[in-house]
């Protein structure tokens, strides 16, 4: 349990709440296809290790995202080089954005920008944070 | 494509041993059966997450990792099985409820639509498209639509995909015929006619024709009906929105709610069980102390037995010690079992306590993988019973002073002193099995009381 909760921190910013996370997932998806262990990797790459989307977040989350229409899904069949054609391979599952999905994406990115402004109004500026905060 | 690590071969050209596909397997089985999903789910979140495990246990093995330390670092990493199985679960509800809530947005269309129409002031002139919120979207004249245009002509379409979660189609269901119908009679035309005594209101769909196919509106009417349809969607994707997003409050309360409701039953748990073992710790410790108290007890009195030459008061004062020291054997012999009884007694609630914490984190399905041990949970013992042991007990004891005494008498003492002390330990273990005797007759009459009916 201590690993799972170590390999899903976030690096000392703040957590990821599920709004966040729904984000991070639609916003891999709108540069293309992925499955997965793609997009986690994605995440922790494009975050610089600082936002880490285990597996027992991202699958239920993926769940919830096909079901209510914001990703679409699709199988395929892959097979080691070399492999013995007739065998049976793994399968994986591919995750696209929906239409329904780039629309909620636009929304939450709209949202989020708003709070951020809004917060930003409060924070010194860069000259005189120094000052603010001594 | 991407290879898996079984179906590489290292550089001697041998394939690795296949000690991961076990160990994944044996724990998507695990998993799978903890799914409280319909089979064909639970194949699919069987294969998805196969496919992350191999694929993460490749990359660790590429970092330097052994494949058995890979497999278990990724495994790992999806955290506990119980838990995993539950947010699938959790997950996979998310559309029924969504269902359910809209559902019920379509039976207040009524009130919604009422407020949509209010907000139509008269004709504009032509018919315009209106695009509520970029979710009701107007689709006139595209020609991607599948729409037979031959049937509909030139009507203007609305789609009302937004206002059903279903991927059946509004058209089938109830509240698409309701949707229609209410439509139907609020964009008609609002007129006076005359009636004795005055005018009254009338409200007159002449020309009007509404058709719902799929999840699409056809419409076609006089003057402004296409902007007054309009109007009513955007008014019903609205309160569809504000519900939606009403609805996600209330599924968050819930779920921090349920939580608490965990957390509470947890803590009452553990209390629970932190009293019984301290209750069980205390218990144990006055078992030992009475332990200890026989083994002295039992060492005065072999004291006493083989205490030299004494006078006859000595004698005397050691005849009564010897009668106290054993009523107080008889008597923490009692406090012994008694004890055990009660330690035994706790041991089973809390087994059934922490059996009934593991089954309600596994659920039902726990007797699938795991058998309910067939360890027999100790019921309390009734009061026959004990007395029932006691007594059998005592008779051992009773049967071992006789031998003992039996071994005295045989023996032939030299001299006057060996004599003397001959018939001190006669007399003592005489005087021990006659107690004996009589606490025997006593747990006789006990049971004979309690209505056993016969001697054990």
């Amino acid at each position: 349990m201590a690993k799972q909760q170590s390999s899903e921190s976030t690096g000392g910013v703040p957590g990821l709440g599920p709004e966040h996370a729904e984000m991070l997932v639609l916003s891999v998806l709108a540069s293309g296809p992925a499955w997965g262990y793609r997009v986690s990797k994605e995440v922790a790459a494009r975050s610089e290790g600082a936002f880490s989307l285990g597996p027992a977040k991202l699958y239920p989350l993926f769940t919830k995202l096909e079901k209510q229409g914001l990703v679409t899904a699709s199988w395929e069949e892959i097979r080691a080089e070399g492999a013995d054609p007739e065998g049976k391979g793994r399968r994986r599952k591919w995750y696209r954005l929906s239409d329904k999905g780039r629309r909620r994406l636009a929304s939450r990115i709209e949202s989020h920008r708003r709070f951020t402004a809004l917060i930003e109004a409060f924070l010194p500026s860069d000259d005189s944070a120094e000052g603010a905060l001594a | 494509m991407k290879a898996r690590l079984s179906d590489l071969r290292d550089e001697s050209g041998e394939a690795p041993k296949p000690s991961a596909p076990d160990t994944i397997g044996n724990w998507l089985d695990v998993l799978e059966r903890m799914l409280a999903l319909p089979a064909s789910r639970k194949r699919a979140i069987r294969a998805e997450l196969e496919d992350h495990l191999r694929s993460r246990v490749d990359d660790l093995t590429i970092t330097g990792m052994s494949e058995p330390e890979a497999v278990r670092a990724a495994v790992s990493e999806l955290g506990e099985t119980a838990e995993l199985a539950e947010r699938f679960r959790q997950a996979a509800s998310v559309k029924r409820r969504r269902y359910l809530m809209h559902a019920a947005v379509l039976g207040l269309a009524g009130g919604a639509v009422a407020l949509g129409t209010m907000a139509v002031t008269g004709g504009t002139g032509a018919p315009s498209m209106v695009t509520a919120g970029g979710a009701v979207t107007a689709a006139a004249g595209s020609g991607s639509d599948e729409a037979p245009r031959d049937v509909f002509g030139d009507m203007r379409r609305f789609s009302v995909h937004e206002l059903t979660a279903s991927s059946r189609p509004l058209e089938f269901t109830p509240q698409g015929a309701m949707l229609v119908e209410q439509i139907q009679r609020l964009v008609a035309t609002s007129s006076t006619v005359p009636v004795p005594g005055g005018r009254a209101r009338s409200a007159v769909a002449k020309d009007t024709k509404i058709v719902l196919l799929g999840n699409t509106l056809f419409v076609s009417g006089p003057g402004d009906t296409d902007q007054r349809v309009g109007w009513i969607l955007e008014s019903l994707h609205k309160d569809a929105a504000r519900l939606s997003e009403l609805h996600e409050v209330r599924d968050r309360e819930s779920e921090l709610r349920r939580h608490e409701a965990t957390q509470r039953r947890e803590n009452e748990r553990r209390e629970v069980e932190d009293d019984l073992e301290q209750r069980r710790d205390e218990l144990r410790t006055r078992l030992r102390e009475l332990n200890i108290r026989t083994g002295d007890l039992g060492v005065e009195l072999q004291d006493l037995r083989f205490s030299g030459d004494s006078s006859p008061e000595e004698v005397e004062r050691r005849q009564e010690r010897f009668r106290q020291i054993q009523r107080e054997e008889f008597d923490l012999a009692a406090q012994k079992q008694d004890l055990e009884t009660e330690i035994e007694r706790i041991g089973s609630i809390l087994l059934d306590v922490r059996y009934e914490e593991i089954e309600r984190r596994l659920g039902s399905r726990l007797e699938v993988f795991a058998p309910r041990p067939t360890v027999a949970l100790a019921e309390p013992r009734d009061e026959v019973a004990l007395i029932t042991q006691r007594y059998h007990r005592l008779r051992e004891q009773l049967q071992k002073v006789r031998v003992e005494l039996a071994t005295v008498e045989l023996a032939a003492p030299s001299t006057d002193e060996q004599k003397a002390e001959q018939a001190k330990a006669t007399a003592a273990m005489n005087e021990l099995a006659v107690s004996l005797e009589l606490e025997i007759e006593k747990i006789k009459e006990q049971l004979k009381a309690k209505g056993t009916g016969s001697t054990p």
